[in-house]
């Protein structure tokens, strides 16, 4: 029989389904009840003897299992059937009653229910099945039944006996096909009257209800719910006891392991697919389970203990969640019932919570250049997969759950997770801590495809506020800081940016462009009435400006070179314009959901400022409050002597990029007095730059919070421990200082060399030398009567923070510019004055080398000379140790001086004599000013000294005032140190416009294209009137993000390879962005019309490059090694495209590897593949810096590239 | 009366499709994915701007190897914001040969020149933009003051003095050519009959400007000029040919929509139209 069981299958699936064919055969076999009762035993005993046991549905494990309960005779019943049932489950084809006539069916079904029921009441005299359900009721969490001890043991014998009945009874059933119509067919009205599956349920209750017993009770429910071929569900005499059997696992122990949980989330898999079939069936499944009192949809709360479950049984159970969720957003009987009477959403927001919590704190995964969690990174950590999975599963029910669940399962995520666990742990007390959250929700970002879900966690970055901080703040911060946090911080940002998030880029970039305070009028006026349309046109020449200039840099040492490659280099161009083209169109598909195209015109510019509380002024006062506060940002370290100047013959070491760094520097970066008192003092300098040169609007800040001031002990602690030796964290913390100062550098030389080119305004031209000395002095002159002022605002401020060293009092009134570097070199910052007395030095050097370039060329020459004045730093503080002692000199003789205006001239006149000492008056001002090009900023100690200052403090308030003509209104100010304070502003203001007037009048034409642009030079000047009415609108500022963005671009030099490829890829995807505001920002070249205190893209890139020039200029074997490295990289750059190309166009005649068409070969001059030419031999300290100098003029390809894409981009235009 | 380039037929306002055919075409080399119109190097009339020693050249920073493509792109951006203008009745289209040579045609829809379609070629110098204004030649000389009666060209410079390379651009000429017959100027005319009529007898000025119409509008089906893949050329009405193109330029305007719907949007936003706060829009994030 067997054997023809087997055959038929085998014919059966040769053929198919339901051939007419077997007709025969199953006629012979079909007829009497002997017959059919014979192949029913003799199929399943067979099949089951000879298949065993492990086959069918039970794996090998519960097979185990089993035969691990030994001495239980009843045992083998159950499983024995099971095996047999699963097999014929498998193979039920085999063994078809089509054709038997359904009567027949039927009167087996009831002989062999007969005989069950024989057995079954021989066990349970006197009890009907309704006792035996509310014994039930009371019993559903301890299986072990004490009332099967009660009635002793059940044989084997029948145990088994009662399990084959059963077993054809259920193959009966589930073969039997629904009546006409959608009845009932006989047998299973038969069971629903009888109570057929209720009585077997409580038989397995009666017999010791093992884990096996369940196993085979969730099995059986299993098959009949995938094979019956009529619905089952339906019936409450069949569903009743399946809940109950449901409700009796619900606990499930462990101890079997965890089959008895595999097989019932099985099960309630199954039956949430069948619910998902026919929602009818819902009802019911509400219906029943009111019985059974509290939990109402039982199916769903059986499976909320599985929802963050690992493995298979985990995500079966998921599945079903799911199942259930999409059922939830068209019942709104079930959204109501898992919002209001479970616990879905707190389980699942919770659980994230405790995932977290189980994730390393610190990662040890990172190589220097290491920023994000990739793949390979984070499929090492197993707690992080899980969490990944969870959030995942959270993600799919936000997008398939009823409105209602969606946002209270995000409420809970918000309120339960990103506010109570990642918040804090944002703000970990260690820079590793906290990197490693960074990259963890770097992840995430990356991780969830979810909109509403995404939004959640973009709304806490965005909004939420840590300690009065904005988070999206704190990040931008992290960006600047030395570590690899700001690394990693950068990654975070190229998330976020990669979103094409409208929120996200209005806070990072877009609120500060709409005011349009970056732009001049002009320009302003010309944005209302072209939408920034035509300002596309001028985006096209600048980058190439720029790419001269690098192909100069290299065509000036290989012209072979040059030559050799100017194929690749455009092949490679083309790349760029092609990539340019996908990331535009990319951007502007992606933007269409935008709410406005931000050109300027929508949303308006006017309108803004009223409709964001607060401004942007507050936005930035805060802003910078929160870079002051935050001790990775404001952490400076003042080496040891011994590291001071390590190597400073050296050409491109640390110290020379220290010393650089420290240029101007101290002015923004700062420690809290609080540590003034602290035994560390001596090297971890608290200078209160920003305080020296700010007015406070509002009160004094609080401290900044506990954990900040932990994480600055912590961070202290760092400089003082085993770090300082790692010239690793030297190089950082020397990288962090460069970035910070970078702002205030430009700032500072910004109005130098507006100061220059007032004088050689002022002056005729062809001056010789002897002459420049009245330049200088005019320039010194015209600048510092504002200057002097401000600097006395400035010191006035200070001194009130600083006050309390009793004998500086005295001096406060006089000797306002001594003093301060008086006291800047005795905290140790002889450095920075140094490097700034190089620079100046330098300029003047400039000046007199160079009195012809005042010819046609004059406002050109000094602005360039002024930024390389600046990175000429990088090369010349190599030799600028000696200047020390001079500068110490300088210092002493400058203390000496006590009128502020003989000082001016007296310098002025000493300059050709003491180029150093020009530094303290002239330049230590500048500093001064250039720190604060926002002026907003908080002053923290100042309530503690204001009293004792009184004096010195009124003393210079009234010289302040009255040098402005204004009369000093003194008996306010003691008392009112609010009024006072908006005064000083108001002052302030007014001392900017005045210079600013200056600056504008003087008509300087900074133009980078002299040529093309004079036409536009009146304009200018008409604009230089404006700028005052213009400045009403508060000072220009494009964020904070920007701005650390451009001045870690300031820095390639002394950037890893991975933070410069993390910048340029950042503002490349900003750059391609197709917001005409954000595009015209990025991209404009016209440095005319932009507003002085706002620096461009445009505007680094020339800095970056005259840096690079430098550089370069001044190692000999620089330019072979930048012409190797670039060789290098194109032709590997090419080579990996060219077999990209190969992969993807095997066919492609052109590109045929077998037979290389000859001409495109030759043309290449590729090398034949697989053969790269080697690295070249770079020495390792030069490494950086020269793939930062390649990376920088790929960079500007890359720009220019998207600056043509942007032209003849066609989707621009709003009204499309 | 349809408009027919001897390639697909395709107006040159119908967004980027054109752009992509002349992308496409035949003689240039394939880079695989990275596909990009390349230096045109059967394009004539180009000079590399750096062997040609030009002091304005360098003086903007056009790289020799830069050089094409900066001239190919800036002549692209011209076209797009050509295209963009969206000028009523102007169809213009760079030439297969050279991207310094642009087709066009206008219609004339009302005024004295009502009904008159006037085929006409753009020469832009190969020094744009730092050179002189662009030509623009009639390929039949129409009868205006401003068109010189022989060579067919039209007066742009009175309009263009100077050439001023952030200022001008290509779309104001061809603006500007359409202008001239809605609005006669007869200073300093090119065609001194066509002046001295218009002042003197507008009737037999008018006369004259049906015939020039009526003799336009006659050679409108002649070969084109120039013999160029991308030349403009008029058929007749052949409705074989053209209603399937008329089908699809009809139906081109619903399909962007569809286009939007269909497409997988990468972006987000949670920004209410008319607001600068984030997450201002209705469906907010739950915070609390």
């Amino acid at each position: 029989m067997c054997h023809v069981i087997n055959f038929k299958l085998c014919k059966r699936r040769r053929r198919g389904e339901g051939e007419e064919g077997e007709e025969g055969e199953e006629g012979e076999g079909g007829g009497t009840v002997e017959e059919i009762e014979t192949r029913l035993t003799h199929s399943s005993r067979t099949a089951g003897a000879r298949l065993a046991r492990p086959c069918g549905l039970g794996s090998s494990s519960e097979a185990s299992s089993c035969l691990q309960s030994p001495g239980q005779e009843s045992d083998v019943g159950p499983i024995k059937m099971m095996a047999s049932v699963g097999v014929r489950g498998a193979r039920k084809k085999s063994l078809t009653l089509r054709g038997v006539d359904p009567e027949t069916c039927m009167i087996v079904f009831k002989n062999h229910w007969a005989q069950v029921v024989k057995i079954l009441e021989k066990h349970e005299p006197g009890r009907s099945g309704a006792g035996a359900l509310s014994f039930l009721s009371g019993h559903t969490s301890s299986p072990s039944g004490s009332g099967a001890l009660r009635l002793g043991p059940i044989p084997a014998d029948e145990a088994s006996a009662v399990q084959n009945y059963v077993e054809h009874m259920l193959f009966l059933l589930m073969e039997e096909d629904a009546g006409q119509g959608g009845a009932m067919g006989p047998i299973l009205e038969f069971v629903v009257l009888e109570g057929v599956m209720e009585r077997l349920f409580l038989w397995s209750l009666r017999r010791q209800f093992t884990e096996d017993m369940k196993l085979e009770q969730l099995r059986m429910y299993q098959m009949l719910l995938s094979q019956a071929k009529q619905p089952l569900l339906h019936h409450k005499p069949v569903l009743r006891p399946l809940m109950m059997l449901l409700a009796s696992c619900a606990g499930a122990g462990t101890d079997s392991g965890g089959v008895v949980e595999a097989e019932l989330v099985l099960l309630l898999n199954q039956l949430c697919v069948a619910l998902v079939k026919d929602p009818s069936v819902l009802e019911l499944f509400f219906h029943t389970s009111e019985d059974q009192g509290a939990a109402n949809f039982l199916l769903f709360s059986l499976l909320i203990p599985y929802t963050h479950r690992q493995g298979s049984v985990g995500q079966q159970a998921r599945d079903a969640l799911l199942l259930i969720m999409s059922l939830s957003s068209s019942e709104p009987r079930v959204a109501q019932h898992i919002g209001e009477s479970t616990y879905f959403c707190p389980v699942l927001a919770t659980g994230l919570s405790g995932l977290y919590s189980s994730l390393p704190a610190r990662l040890q995964v990172y190589s220097e250049d290491w920023h994000c969690l990739d793949q390979a990174d984070w499929q090492q950590v197993p707690a992080l997969v899980h969490l990944l999975h969870s959030l995942d599963f959270c993600g799919a029910v936000t997008k398939v759950a009823h409105p209602s669940i969606r946002s209270q399962l995000l409420s809970y995520i918000y309120n339960g997770f990103l506010v109570p666990v990642l918040a804090p742990a944002l703000h970990k007390l260690t820079v590793e801590e906290v990197m490693t959250t960074t990259a963890y929700l770097d992840l995430f970002l990356r991780s969830i495809s979810e909109p509403a879900l995404l939004q959640t966690f973009l709304s806490f970055i965005l909004l939420h506020t840590h300690d009065n901080v904005h988070i999206l703040d704190t990040l931008v911060s992290r960006v600047n800081t030395p570590f690899q946090l700001g690394t990693v911080s950068l990654a975070l940002f190229r998330t976020l940016i990669g979103l094409f998030c409208e929120d996200v880029m209005l806070q990072l970039v877009f609120r500060y462009l709409i005011p349009c305070s970056h732009l001049s009028r002009k320009q302003r006026s010309s944005l209302k009435q072209m939408g920034l349309l035509l300002q596309q046109r001028r985006l096209l020449p600048a980058p190439h400006a720029l790419l001269v200039s690098r192909a100069d840099l290299s065509v000036s040492d290989s012209v072979g070179y040059c030559r050799g490659s100017d194929f690749l280099m455009d092949v490679n161009y083309l790349h760029y314009l092609s990539d340019a083209r996908q990331a535009i169109s990319e951007s502007h598909r992606a933007c269409r959901l935008w709410s406005a195209p931000y050109d300027g015109i929508n949303p308006s510019c006017d309108d803004n400022r009223s409709e964001t509380p607060g401004g942007d002024v507050d936005e930035e006062e805060e802003f910078e409050q929160r870079v002051k506060s935050d001790s990775i940002c404001s952490l400076v370290t003042t080496p040891p002597p011994s590291a001071l100047s390590p190597t400073p013959s050296s050409s491109d070491t640390v110290s020379t990029s220290y010393q650089t760094g420290r240029a101007g520097s101290a002015l923004e970066l700062e420690w809290d007095d609080i540590f003034e008192d602290d035994d560390l003092t001596s090297s971890v300098m608290m200078n209160s730059g920003f305080a020296n040169g700010t007015v406070t609007l509002g009160p004094p800040p609080p401290l900044p919070p506990q954990h900040i001031q932990e994480m600055r002990r912590s961070a202290i602690k760092l400089v003082h421990g085993s770090y300082v030796e790692e010239s690793e964290f030297q190089d950082d913390v020397l990288v962090y200082d460069l970035v910070a100062q970078k702002d205030t550098k430009a700032a500072m030389l910004e109005r130098i060399m507006a100061a220059n080119r007032l004088a050689r305004g002022s002056v005729s031209h062809g001056q010789q030398a002897p002459t420049a000395v009245t330049t200088s002095t005019i320039t010194t002159m015209l600048t510092q009567t504002g200057r002097t002022v401000m600097e006395t605002v400035n010191s006035i401020m200070s001194t009130r923070r600083r006050g309390e060293d009793g004998e500086r009092e005295e001096r406060i009134g006089s000797e306002v510019c001594g003093e301060e570097v008086k006291r800047r070199s005795e905290d140790g910052e002889r450095e920075e004055c140094r490097s700034e007395t190089g620079r100046r030095r330098e300029e003047e050097e400039d000046q007199k080398i160079r009195p012809e370039s005042q010819g046609e060329t004059r406002g050109h020459k000094v602005f360039t000379n002024g930024f390389d004045v600046k990175n000429h730093i990088i090369s010349e503080c190599d030799d600028a140790d000696e200047d020390r002692q001079s500068l110490k000199k300088s210092c002493n003789q400058i203390d000496l001086t006590t009128n502020t205006t003989v000082h001016h001239k007296h310098t002025t006149h000493q300059q050709l004599l003491y180029p150093t000492m020009c530094l303290g008056t002239n330049t230590l001002p500048n500093g001064h000013n250039g720190s604060e090009p926002h002026y907003t900023t908080t002053s923290q100690g100042l309530p503690d000294n204001k009293v004792k200052n009184n004096n010195g403090f009124l003393s210079q308030y009234q010289d302040l005032m009255l040098s402005l003509g204004v009369e000093p209104d003194c008996d306010d100010i003691a008392e009112d140190i609010g009024t006072f304070r908006r005064r000083v502003r108001v002052l302030r203001q007014k001392l900017l416009e005045e210079e600013e007037g200056l600056f504008q009048e003087s008509g300087c034409s900074s133009s980078w294209e002299d040529g093309e642009e004079e036409e536009e030079a009146m304009e200018e000047v008409e604009e230089g009137e404006e700028t005052k009415g213009s400045r009403r609108n508060g000072v220009p500022f494009t964020g904070p993000f920007i701005s650390v963005l451009l001045s870690r671009l300031e820095n390639i030099l002394e950037n890893s390879i991975a933070v410069n490829l993390l910048v340029t890829g950042i503002l490349a995807q900003l750059a391609s962005y197709p917001q005409p505001l954000l595009r015209a920002f990025m991209l404009s070249t016209d440095t005319t019309h932009t507003q002085p205190n706002v620096r461009t893209l445009y505007q680094v890139l020339v800095s970056v490059h005259a840096q690079v020039e430098r550089y370069v200029a001044a190692r000999a074997d620089y330019p072979a090694l930048v012409t190797q490295a670039w060789r290098f990289l194109l032709v590997k750059d090419q080579d990996s495209k060219f077999r990209e190309c190969l992969e993807s166009h095997s066919s492609d005649i052109i590109l045929d590897p077998s037979l290389p068409n000859g001409s495109v070969r030759n043309a290449l001059a590729l090398p034949p593949l697989g053969v790269l030419p080697p690295c070249p031999p770079i020495p390792p300290q030069a490494k950086s810096r020269v793939f930062a100098i390649v990376l920088f003029a790929e960079f500007l390809k890359e720009l220019a590239a998207i600056a043509q894409e942007h032209s003849v981009a066609l989707d621009c235009s709003p009204e499309e | 009366m349809s408009a027919n380039t001897s390639r697909k037929q395709r107006p040159d306002n119908e967004e980027q499709s054109g752009h992509g055919e002349q992308r496409a075409s035949p003689a240039r080399l394939s880079l695989g994915k990275k596909q990009l119109p390349p230096i045109p190097k059967n394009a004539t009339p180009i000079t590399k701007p750096a062997s040609s020693g030009t002091p304005a050249q360098s003086a903007n920073g056009t790289h020799a190897s830069y050089g094409p493509f900066y001239l190919e792109y800036s002549l692209l951006a011209e076209f797009t914001l050509v295209i963009k203008q969206k000028l009523p009745g102007i169809y213009v289209q760079p030439s297969y040969k050279s991207a310094l040579m642009w087709f066009g045609v206008i219609f004339i829809r009302h005024g004295l020149y009502q009904d008159g379609v006037f085929k006409f070629t753009v020469y832009i110098p190969d020094n744009y933009p730092d050179g002189e204004c662009p030509k623009l030649v009639f390929d039949i000389p129409v009868f205006h003051p401003l068109v010189d009666p022989v060579s067919g060209e039209l007066d742009v410079r009175r309009a263009f003095t100077k050439w001023r390379r952030n200022h001008n651009h290509i779309w104001q000429v061809l603006m500007y050519a359409r202008t001239i017959f809605y609005k006669i100027n007869t200073t300093e005319p090119l065609n001194p009959e066509a002046a001295v009529l218009y002042e003197k007898d507008v009737q037999l000025f008018k006369s004259k400007v049906v015939d020039s119409v009526k003799l336009c509008n006659s050679h409108l089906f002649d070969h084109p000029k120039i013999d160029d893949p991308y030349a403009i050329s008029f058929s007749p009405w052949n409705p074989a040919v053209h209603e399937e193109a008329k089908e699809r330029m009809f139906t081109c305007k619903r399909r962007p929509e569809d286009h939007h719907k269909g497409m997988q949007v990468s972006g987000l936003s949670w920004v209410k139209p008319g607001s600068t706060q984030p997450f201002s829009k209705d469906d907010s994030p739950p915070q609390s």
